[in-house]
């Protein structure tokens, strides 16, 4: 096990920049237009043409999964970056902070908690409209008491620490020790979070869009495209595998990503080692 | 034939030597001190004994228990040697307990693990070994947690899981280190008296030839893994031949040379004025909970340039109001001064100048400096309390001018704490704690973790600063030897209160409190004079 450690890292970092090096591709170029119907090339198999094969409107399948990529990544990064924003600041406050506020800022976080992601999707859906940048919303906010939660629990170990008290000593406010002293010890642990959060988002958007609540059409996503393969999977399997796919690497991708790294960043894992 | 005999025994690690020819030995009844600074292999030595030694090294030479060489043996062999023949006690006992089993099934864990018997004649095992290091029942039942426990206690705990079998050696890795003088000397009792009574080798694995000299029959120095001499421990200050054991002798007794000691009239600098801090007790549901009173109406002075102790058992209330006096704790009664301005009442802007006056130091040097931080960026750090900003050029004068001040060159700015020596990082917290030219530098056993001879040079250098700079300081510690030789007053607290102060000399020498003559009772001494 601990050999597969440096590996998991590298398949991991070097799966991720595939994913991204093909979103951005997806961005300029694609094999044929992903939004062009051909109904005279309805459910083609994979063929040179068509290395994925086609959809039930002619639709270059292969075209599709590329350019769903950018979507997809867009909402789940958007949620990760949302967390980040309000998380951060807020568990550096908590840590920093004992007694009430603490309290008010971590239950407040228990309260998001304890309502269902998807469900506050939907509820949001209902309200405003089924789109994308709801469901980044929407994943966004749970991201928020992740991140607090990690800092604010490895940020109150580092308060103890005595330079800690030597810098309060030396007449530094809580932001200004929150930020040089505490912010830079955690980095490592963010960025694990951060791609452990990244893959849960991936899923968590292909969740959504399969129930109609992400994305909307005709732009591309990985959730709605599997959504339409279902009552095609026994004639054209290739609609189901090739989203399907896209999906599996890219969490794979990310999850190795933050497992690797954890490892890497991690000083108590290393000395198992 | 001695009990425990250790022949030429060296470790290696991928070609490195990390242990070369130690010999020792301890027989049945015998204390045996193994001393040397850190580093010096001490610990790596127990360890090797039970087999422990870091994965991929290599023993050679011999270790014979009994007669029987442990070294040939497998791992599931040893696995029946440790804890039945050889049992260990570490040095810090809120590690080596585990927090959420109680103290009756840790302690039977072990007495089960090697003879298989039932529960309940392990948990009747567990009983008798608790009392015989001094747990008795029904205070200390078999269903206590180690959170309910002293750091003395809960080290009593340690002692019985590894002598629950009757172990034929037991092995003390600085095992009364982290207790203050009066626990130490009553953990000792009993360790030594196990040995004794029992016909048990001990061997006492220290840093501190006082404890020694005092508890040892014999005392192996080493240095660098590798041994230096075996001499008995009675005069023990006389009894090292080599140059090494001499030198550390007289770091361990070096004494600072003071300068003139402070006038009674000049300024105070820093004043508690019945202080009283209170802690929240432990919750209740709905009851209010009652207050701990951490430090209990304490009036203290200190005046410019003066050198002041502050003594006590742990818990007594010393390291609290260590930090009210940097306005770090909040207080619930009376006030602490700082040049005559109160903490609790000044003004944000006026708080920045008070800050300014007093900086600490702390225990532990790698603790202290935060360790992405370059020296120079740590010692800067405070420089934004001055009046007038500082210049870059000026401000990099002003920390090349405080690494001159505490003997380190200038080049060290560039160092990272990983790149330092624990005295080295001593000497820059120093460094951080001057920088802002203060009157009061307030130290949290300060040299207590470095080696004597590092202790000794940090020493001189505060007497040398404070004298110099005419800083006050004030000088928390367990060790009374230190205090005696650094404080010229010294301040005695026990429970919260102050019950004793006065030149150190004289406190120390003729102690009127009983607080007091507990803590000097306890404290060991190299004796230097030949005894009759």
């Amino acid at each position: 096990m601990a050999r597969l450690r440096p590996l998991s890292l590298k398949i991991g970092l070097g799966l991720t920049l595939t994913v991204c090096a093909i979103t951005l591709l997806a961005l300029i170029w694609t094999p044929a237009d992903p939004l062009a119907q051909d109904l005279s090339q309805r459910l083609l198999a994979p063929s040179l043409a068509h290395p994925f094969g086609t959809d039930a409107l002619g639709r270059d399948v292969l075209s599709l999964v590329m350019a769903a990529a950018a979507n997809s990544l867009w909402v789940a990064g958007s949620a990760v970056a949302l967390g980040l924003f309000l998380g951060v600041p807020l568990g550096l406050w908590a840590a920093g902070r004992s007694g009430w506020r603490d309290d008010v800022v971590m239950r407040g976080g228990d309260l998001i908690f304890a309502f269902p992601s998807l469900l506050t999707a939907v509820m949001l859906a209902a309200a405003t409209g089924p789109s994308a940048f709801n469901a980044a919303l929407a994943l966004g906010v749970f991201n928020i008491p992740v991140f607090m939660r990690v800092v604010r629990g490895a940020g109150r170990g580092l308060w103890q620490r005595d330079y800690v008290t030597a810098s309060r000593a030396a007449g530094r406010g809580t932001v200004a020790i929150s930020i040089q002293h505490i912010l830079p010890h955690l980095l490592g642990l963010l960025a694990v979070q951060a791609a452990v959060q990244f893959s849960v988002g991936v899923a968590a958007e292909a969740g959504l869009s399969y129930l109609g609540l992400a994305a909307q059409p005709p732009a591309p996503s990985w959730g709605r495209m599997l959504a339409e393969s279902q009552t095609l999977i026994g004639t054209a399997p290739w609609l189901a595998i090739f989203p399907g796919l896209a999906i599996f690497v890219t969490v794979l991708a990310l999850s190795l990503t933050g497992d690797g790294l954890r490892d890497r960043l991690d000083p108590r894992l290393k000395r198992e080692v | 034939m001695p009990l425990l005999d250790i022949r030429n025994l060296s470790l290696t690690l991928d070609g490195t030597a990390l242990l070369q020819d130690i010999s020792l030995s301890v027989d049945a009844g015998e204390v045996v001190a193994l001393v040397g600074e850190s580093g010096s292999g001490k610990s790596l030595t127990a360890m090797s004994i039970l087999g422990l030694q870091p994965d991929g090294a290599e023993r050679s030479g011999q270790i014979l228990l009994d007669d029987q060489d442990l070294i040939p043996l497998s791992d599931t062999a040893m696995q029946k040697v440790r804890g039945a023949k050889i049992g260990m006690v570490f040095q810090e006992p809120l590690t080596a307990l585990n927090p959420v089993m109680t103290i009756g099934n840790q302690v039977a864990e072990t007495v089960r693990i090697h003879t298989g018997c039932s529960r309940k004649d392990g948990l009747a095992a567990a009983r008798k070994a608790l009392d015989a290091a001094g747990l008795p029942a029904p205070r200390f039942g078999l269903s206590l947690y180690p959170h309910q426990l002293s750091g003395g206690q809960r080290q009593r705990v340690a002692i019985a899981m590894a002598t629950a079998l009757k172990p034929r050696l037991l092995i003390a890795d600085e095992a009364t280190s982290a207790l203050d003088p009066v626990n130490q000397a009553k953990v000792l009792d009993l360790l030594c008296g196990m040995a004794r009574e029992r016909g048990m080798g001990l061997l006492l694995i220290l840093h501190d030839l006082a404890v020694a000299q005092e508890r040892a029959d014999r005392v192996v120095l080493i240095r660098g893994g590798q041994w230096v001499e075996t001499v008995p421990a009675h005069n023990l200050p006389r009894a090292f031949a080599s140059e090494y054991g001499q030198g550390l002798i007289r770091d361990a007794v070096h004494a600072p040379d003071h300068g003139p000691s402070t006038p009674t009239d000049v300024l105070v600098v820093a004043e508690a004025i019945d202080v009283t801090r209170l802690y929240d007790g432990p919750r209740r549901l709905f009851a209010k909970s009652p207050s701990v009173r951490a430090v209990d109406g304490v009036t203290l002075s200190i005046r410019k340039g003066e050198r002041v102790g502050l003594i006590g058992e742990s818990g007594c209330g010393k390291s609290t109001l260590l930090r009210a006096l940097i306005g770090l704790e909040p207080i619930q009664g009376g006030q602490v001064l700082l040049n005559s301005q109160n903490w609790a009442t000044a003004p944000t802007a006026q708080k920045k100048a008070m800050r300014r006056r007093v900086q600490p130091v702390f225990q532990d040097p790698g603790a202290s400096l935060d360790p992405r931080w370059t020296v120079a960026r740590s010692l800067a750090e405070p420089l934004h309390l001055l009046e007038t900003p500082l210049s870059p050029t000026e401000a990099n004068a002003r920390i090349t001018e405080a690494l001159e001040q505490i003997g380190l060159p200038a080049t060290f700015a560039t160092r990272l704490p990983h790149q330092m020596s624990g005295g080295q990082k001593q000497r820059v917290a120093l460094a951080r704690a001057i920088i802002t030219q203060p009157d009061l530098i307030v130290m949290d056993e300060a040299v207590s973790a470095l080696d004597v001879t590092v202790r000794a040079r940090i020493l001189d250098l505060l007497a040398d600063l404070s004298a110099r700079l005419d800083i006050a300081l004030l000088f928390v510690s367990h060790d009374l030897e230190v205090v005696r030789r650094l404080t010229e007053r010294v301040v005695v607290m026990e429970a919260g209160k102050i019950v004793e102060q006065g030149p150190s000399e004289t406190v120390l020498a003729h102690p009127a409190h009983p607080a007091t003559q507990r803590l000097v009772a306890a404290t060991p001494r190299l004796i230097t004079e030949p005894t009759a």
